[in-house]
C-alpha cells in the first residue's frame, strides 16, 4: 500500500507492575469519512500476545494472517517449543523492512503487547521496519498529544489504575484534538493470571462558557 | 544645475534638458508595493547549481518554538520558550519571543524569526499613533485586526504565527492569529511545533476562572512540555502575566535547562612545560578609554 483507504486510529499501550494495558478506538475511517464505528482493532496471536495497528486495516488483518500461520506452524512442529514475545517482534520487523525495500510497504504501525513469566513486553514496529521494545508505545497523533500526558501522570513500575487512567487521558485527548479520533476506546488488560477486555466511552465534554460566540446577542454596553 | 539655468538668459531650452533628465530617472525606477520576485528564478536556478556542488543554502532561521496563551479570571497570561533554530541547529539558546505591543497587549510569536519581530514592531508603532489620535487605551481587537490584514495582505509569504494577549477596557481577551491572516479567539490557544504537547497540557487541565498562580502553574507545564517532547523548542520558559493595569514580564520565569558546572578543572599547572629562560618587558601605557561589552559566554 502507498496510500492508505481504510484507516484505524492511534494505538497506546503502557506496562504497569505485573503487566500491560493495550488500547485503541473503536473506528476506521474510510479517508474523512467515518465507516465503521464498532470494530475492535486488537487481534490475539497466542494466550498471552496480542497486537493492534494503527494505518491500513486490510494490511493489518494480512499480517495478522501471516503471524497467526507462524504461530500454528510453530506448534505444529510439537517440539514443546513456543516462539517468545520478542520472536514476533523481530520477524515483523524483518517482514516491514524486506517490504519497504521492495516499496511495497505494509502501511502500519504495529504494538505487539504481552505478558511472559510476569515480565510485561511491548514492542513497536512501524512501515519502515524501525523496531522497538519499550516500557510504552504510542502511534500516529498519540505520538505528539499523548506523550506529554503520560510522561507527566505514568511510570512502568505504576499501579494497574493509574495506567488505565493515563491511557483514558491520551484517548480523551485524542477525541479532541484529532479528527480522526472517537469516543469509543477497548481496553486490554494483560496480566499473568490473564487477560481482561473493557470498552469504556470517553468524556469529550469541553463546554466552557468562553467558547460560546456572542455573535447574535446584543452586546451590553 | 535647474537654479544656473533659472538665472541664465536662455531660460528654455535649459530647463528642457533638465526635464528629459528628470523624465529618464523615473523611467528607471517604477513605483511598486508588496514582495518582488524578480530574483525567484534566479535563486531556483543557484540553489540548484549549489546542491549540485554538495553545498546546502542558508536556511531562514525560524523560532522552532512553543507558544501559548491563556485567559484567567482577572486576566491573560503568556507563555514561551526561548529556542530559535536555523535548520537542525540552535541559533539563540535564549531569545526573546514575547514582542511588546502596548502597555496593555503582548504578543507571542512562532514561525519566522524576522517576520514575527517585524511585525509585531510595525502593528506596535501603528497601534501607539492609532491609540493618541483616539486618545483611548488601545484594545486587543484593533491589533487582531491590523496583523490580520496585513498578513492577509502578503498571502501566508510572512511566516508568522501569533498568540496575541492583554487587557482593556472590554475585559481581559486572547487571540491565535496565523501566517495567511485567520484568526481564532479562544480561552487558551496554543501555536509552533511544540503546540500539539502543549494543548495535550491544556486540555487537560484548563478550568474556566482560574486564580493567577493556577494559570502561571498550567501554561509553564504546557510550555515545560513543548520543551521536553519537541525538538523545536528548548531552553527556559517566559511568561507574562497582563491583568487590569498591570503587566509581570517575567523573563525568565522558569530556568528549565541550565546548563551543568564542569566539576573539574582543566588548567595546566605552572612548569608543566619546561621554561628555558624569560624576558620581561613592561609596557607604559595610559589608559584613554574603557569600554565594557558582555559576552554570552554559556
Amino acid at each position: 500500500t502507498t496510500s492508505p483507504i481504510v484507516t484505524g486510529g492511534s494505538v497506546v499501550a503502557v506496562k504497569f507492575r505485573g503487566g500491560v494495558v493495550l488500547a485503541c478506538d473503536t473506528m476506521l475511517s474510510y479517508g474523512g469519512t467515518l465507516k465503521f464505528k464498532d470494530v475492535c482493532r486488537i487481534e490475539q496471536l497466542e494466550p498471552d500476545l496480542f497486537v493492534a495497528a494503527s494505518g491500513e486495516y486490510s494490511d493489518f488483518m494480512e499480517v495478522v494472517r501471516v503471524l497467526r500461520n507462524k504461530s500454528r506452524e510453530s506448534f505444529l512442529h510439537a517440539d514443546g517449543v513456543t516462539l517468545s514475545h520478542r520472536d514476533y517482534g523481530n520477524f515483523l520487523r524483518n517482514l516491514q523492512y524486506s517490504k519497504r525495500n521492495k516499496f511495497d510497504p505494509y502501511y502500519d504501525t504495529f504494538v505487539l503487547a504481552g505478558v511472559r513469566g510476569g515480565q510485561p513486553f511491548i514492542s513497536t514496529v512501524d512501515m519502515y521496519g524501525d523496531q522497538f521494545e519499550q516500557d510504552s508505545a504510542l502511534t500516529g497523533l498519540g505520538k505528539y498529544f499523548g506523550t506529554p500526558l503520560i510522561n507527566n501522570q505514568w511510570n512502568p513500575d505504576c499501579s494497574e489504575e493509574q495506567a488505565i487512567q493515563a491511557v483514558g487521558e491520551v484517548f480523551k485527548m485524542l477525541y479532541l484534538r484529532d479528527c480522526k479520533g472517537h469516543d469509543q476506546v477497548d481496553f486490554l488488560i494483560l496480566r499473568e493470571a490473564g487477560v481482561e477486555r473493557r470498552r469504556a466511552r470517553v468524556n469529550g465534554e469541553w463546554n466552557h462558557d468562553m467558547f460560546r460566540t456572542h455573535a447574535n446577542e446584543k452586546r451590553k454596553r | 544645475r535647474i537654479g544656473t539655468s533659472a538665472a541664465a538668459a536662455s531660460g528654455k531650452r535649459a530647463t528642457a534638458s533638465t526635464e528629459r533628465k528628470m523624465a529618464s530617472l523615473s523611467v528607471c525606477q517604477p513605483q511598486c508595493g508588496g514582495f518582488s520576485f524578480e530574483y525567484s528564478k534566479r535563486n531556483a536556478l543557484l540553489e540548484a547549481e549549489i546542491t549540485k556542488l554538495g553545498c546546502n543554502i542558508p536556511a531562514a532561521r525560524k523560532t522552532g518554538t512553543t507558544i501559548c496563551g491563556v485567559v484567567f479570571k482577572d486576566g491573560v497570561v503568556l507563555g514561551a520558550d526561548t529556542r530559535a533554530t536555523e535548520g537542525m541547529i540552535v541559533a539563540d539558546k535564549n531569545c526573546s519571543k514575547i514582542h511588546y505591543i502596548s502597555p496593555n497587549i503582548y504578543c507571542c510569536g512562532a514561525g519566522t524569526a524576522a517576520d514575527t519581530e517585524m511585525t509585531t514592531q510595525l502593528i506596535s508603532s501603528n497601534l501607539e499613533l492609532h491609540s493618541l489620535s483616539t486618545g483611548r487605551l488601545p484594545r486587543i481587537a484593533t491589533a487582531n485586526r491590523m496583523l490580520k490584514q496585513m498578513l492577509f495582505r502578503y498571502q501566508g509569504y510572512i511566516g508568522a504565527a501569533l498568540v496575541l494577549g492583554g487587557v482593556d477596557s472590554t475585559g481581559p481577551h486572547l487571540y491565535s492569529i496565523y501566517p495567511h491572516g485567520s484568526t481564532d479567539k479562544l480561552p487558551y490557544v496554543t501555536m509552533g511545533s511544540g503546540s500539539l504537547a502543549a494543548m495535550a497540557v491544556f486540555e487537560d487541565r484548563f478550568k474556566q476562572d482560574m486564580e493567577e498562580e493556577e494559570a502561571k502553574q498550567l501554561v509553564r507545564d504546557a510550555i515545560a512540555a513543548g520543551i521536553f517532547n519537541d525538538l523545536g523548542s528548548g531552553s527556559n520558559i517566559d511568561l507574562c502575566v497582563i491583568t487590569e493595569g498591570k503587566v509581570d514580564y517575567l523573563r525568565p520565569h522558569d530556568e528549565a535547562n541550565k546548563k551543568g558546572v564542569r566539576s573539574g578543572s582543566y588548567k595546566y599547572k605552572r612548569g608543566t612545560t619546561g621554561v628555558l629562560s624569560k624576558t620581561v618587558i613592561p609596557f607604559n601605557l595610559e589608559v584613554v578609554e574603557e569600554t565594557i561589552q558582555t559576552m554570552d559566554t554559556s
